[in-house]
């Protein structure tokens, strides 16, 4: 087991490099010169010549990905072409945002997915059933800006939220809550349609095909109490990675969600480094995710051994 | 003769699947009786009824199984009937059961002790420390070494006698009346067999339990239980005392499958008497006698007409128009 997950720690080296290189290389193919980003149109030949010079731009692309490898292994990533700020600075003020924000769509969905699934199955086909499946529907078939919308509508102005606008947590916890509530609803809407199908399916499976229900009913165990004391641990772990896959995805999707609410994270970052050819901060921004990619189902393994007993014996004896 | 009352009496159990193309018959007018200390045995092939008959005696037949019709009674009390609170009174209490497949019958992500422990919990007063000592001279009730290590370990730490053990310490736990044994050593190998069933029947002597065991191996049936039951397609065919049962067969269902056990006997390479065909679709039965197509003294009447089970001798009792001779009348 402890060579599995240091075999998983070992997978961020050629994940890392080969992302890496792949969007330098897609990056560099892109139209348009990064000195006339910096510059602005109508720059002087001169000036731009320089600048190319300073750059590095005439460099081989394989030599320039080398100087940008060698400084994101110190931790620079570089600066940017429109900002001329630092690249790690920036992704630094812009991931605790966006992780806020998903953390909290997830503590939404599976607060609000847990009850509905555990609910749903006590009587499968009854109408709450029923019901909860339409949500789930409605949840995985809406696209998020048509919910974040609604929800502006439906939620935010009657309840005075803000609709837009970010206030960070340092400065006023309460208003940051307040801000990323409705972001983290929007995302929350489709990630409670996938959890609570997932477990409310795996929970359904469990209940008619374990023998191990068979024996607590044999028991004597309420029906709910099984589901709860028995079941529930064991269909956590499909739950689990459904939660890290998203947990990844939502890193790299929540520009959409990011750009409706105006909220500073990492994806409106990346969106608007793209729409300005900053070439630079997209580099940076598509690294963090990949990495965090990784470290996220790293840290699933992690969690899967420590709640399975199976896994976690299996360690002992290696 | 004793006037005192069986422990378990099933009168008439019909247990219906209702499915979309119609439903099925699975057990169709079973009547058996267990007397308190007793150990009885189900035998039949797979189909045969004896599963869901068992699964019926604990309230464990869920849709789309039905009792259709019947009665059982358990130390004179109707069970049938019962709400879901009352049946969880029952199970695990009165009644407990163990299982065909100890790596599945237990949950893999708790540990033994707790399982066991939970049982305990739910029927007595016991505190939870109380309960956890119980636990513990439960498993060393069923030999299992080490019983203190042992309650904290999970499932997948233990073999699968050891499992089976687990499954019997934690269906003993609450010092049931009877306890339903389905099919509990098909999983296991030969000699680990021999083990749980000697156990089983020590258990049953230390603590008077009256022991139902469902059984697809008639060597089991002969060597630990007192009195036999013959299911096929879903109803009782032959039941008698075990040794008349065996040396004396009526019904030619009994006969046959008694013929098809190899001895050491019979000569080498000879191929062993089978019975033909296969047992009926339960959803197509007909109106005569469910072992007529295969029955070598089948007649007319056993086409058109169900041959009832018939108590023909003191405790023994068959459904057949033409049974076998009995060897000892003559």
């Amino acid at each position: 087991m402890l060579r599995l997950l240091g075999r998983r720690l070992l997978h961020l080296i050629p994940v890392t490099i080969g992302v890496s290189f792949l969007t330098f290389m897609l990056l560099n193919l892109l139209p348009g010169d990064p000195a006339l980003t910096v510059l602005g149109e109508g720059a002087t030949p001169e000036a731009v010549e320089a600048i190319t010079e300073q750059m590095g731009l005439n460099d081989p692309v394989l030599l320039r990905y080398w100087h940008w490898f060698v400084g994101a292994l110190g931790g620079d990533l570089g600066t940017s072409l429109n900002s001329g700020e630092s690249v790690t600075t920036l992704l630094l003020q812009r991931v605790p945002t966006s992780l806020e924000i998903m953390l909290l769509a997830q503590i939404i969905a599976l607060v609000v997915a847990l009850p509905v699934a555990i609910v749903s199955v006590r009587r499968p086909g009854s109408l709450f059933d029923r019901f909860a499946g339409l949500t789930a529907f409605a949840g995985v078939a809406t696209p998020p800006f048509l919910v974040g919308m609604l929800l502006v509508l439906v939620v935010a102005i009657p309840f005075g939220l803000p609709a837009t606008g970010w206030i960070p947590f340092t400065e006023n916890p309460v208003m940051n809550l307040r801000s990323a509530f409705l972001p983290a609803l929007t995302l929350a809407a489709a990630l409670y349609a996938v959890y609570m199908r997932v477990l409310r399916a795996d929970l359904v499976t469990q209940l008619t095909q374990e023998e191990y229900v068979t024996t607590a009913r044999a028991k004597g165990v309420a029906q709910g109490t099984i589901i709860r004391r028995h079941v529930l641990r064991n269909s956590v772990f499909p739950l689990i990675t459904v939660i890290g896959i998203n947990m990844g995805a939502l890193l790299g999707g929540a520009v959409i969600v990011e750009t409706l609410f105006a909220v500073p994270g990492l994806g409106k970052l990346m969106i608007d480094a793209i729409y300005q050819r900053d070439v630079v901060v997209v580099q940076g921004a598509v690294v963090v995710i990949a990495v965090a990619f990784v470290l996220i189902n790293f840290a699933v393994d992690l969690l899967y051994a420590a709640l399975d007993p199976r896994i976690r014996h299996d360690r002992a004896s290696h | 003769m004793t006037t005192t009352p069986p422990l378990l009496e099933v009168e008439n159990l019909r247990v219906v699947f209702d499915g979309v193309l119609g439903s099925v018959t699975a057990v169709n007018d079973v009547s058996l009786s267990v007397d308190r200390g007793q150990t009885i045995a189900v035998v039949g092939e797979s189909g045969s009824g004896k599963s869901v008959t068992a699964r019926t005696i604990m309230g464990l037949s869920t849709p789309p199984g039905r009792i259709a019709e019947g009665s059982i009674r358990l130390a004179g009390r109707e069970l049938v009937g019962l709400t879901d609170r009352q049946w969880r009174g029952v199970r695990g209490s009165q009644i407990a059961m163990v299982f065909q497949d100890p790596m599945r019958s237990l949950n893999p992500t708790m540990k033994v002790g707790t399982q066991i422990e939970e049982a305990i919990r739910l029927h007595t007063d016991l505190s939870k420390k109380q309960a956890r000592a119980r636990a513990v001279e439960l498993l060393d009730a069923v030999r299992i070494a080490a019983p203190r290590r042992r309650v904290d370990e999970y499932p997948h730490q233990l073999s699968g006698g050891m499992r089976q053990r687990v499954m019997i310490a934690l269906a003993l736990s609450c010092g049931p009346e009877l306890l339903i044994a389905d099919e509990p050593t098909t999983a296991l190998d030969v000699t680990t067999q021999q083990q749980i069933l000697d156990l089983m029947g020590e258990l049953q002597a230390d603590m008077g339990m009256a022991v139902m065991l469902i059984t697809h191996d008639i060597g089991i049936a002969a060597s630990y239980t007192d009195t036999v039951f013959v299911m096929y397609a879903g109803q009782v065919v032959e039941s008698a005392p075990t040794r008349r049962l065996f040396t004396d067969p009526r019904m030619p269902y009994t006969r046959a499958l008694l013929d098809s056990i190899p001895s050491l006997d019979s000569p080498a390479h000879e191929p062993l008497p089978a019975i033909e065909g296969s047992p009926p679709d339960l959803a197509e039965l007909s109106a005569g006698c469910s072992f007529s197509a295969r029955c070598p003294r089948a007649t007319q009447t056993c086409l058109t007409q169900r041959p009832a089970l018939i108590e023909h001798e003191a405790g023994r009792a068959w459904a057949c128009w033409h049974p076998v001779e009995s060897k000892e009348a003559s």
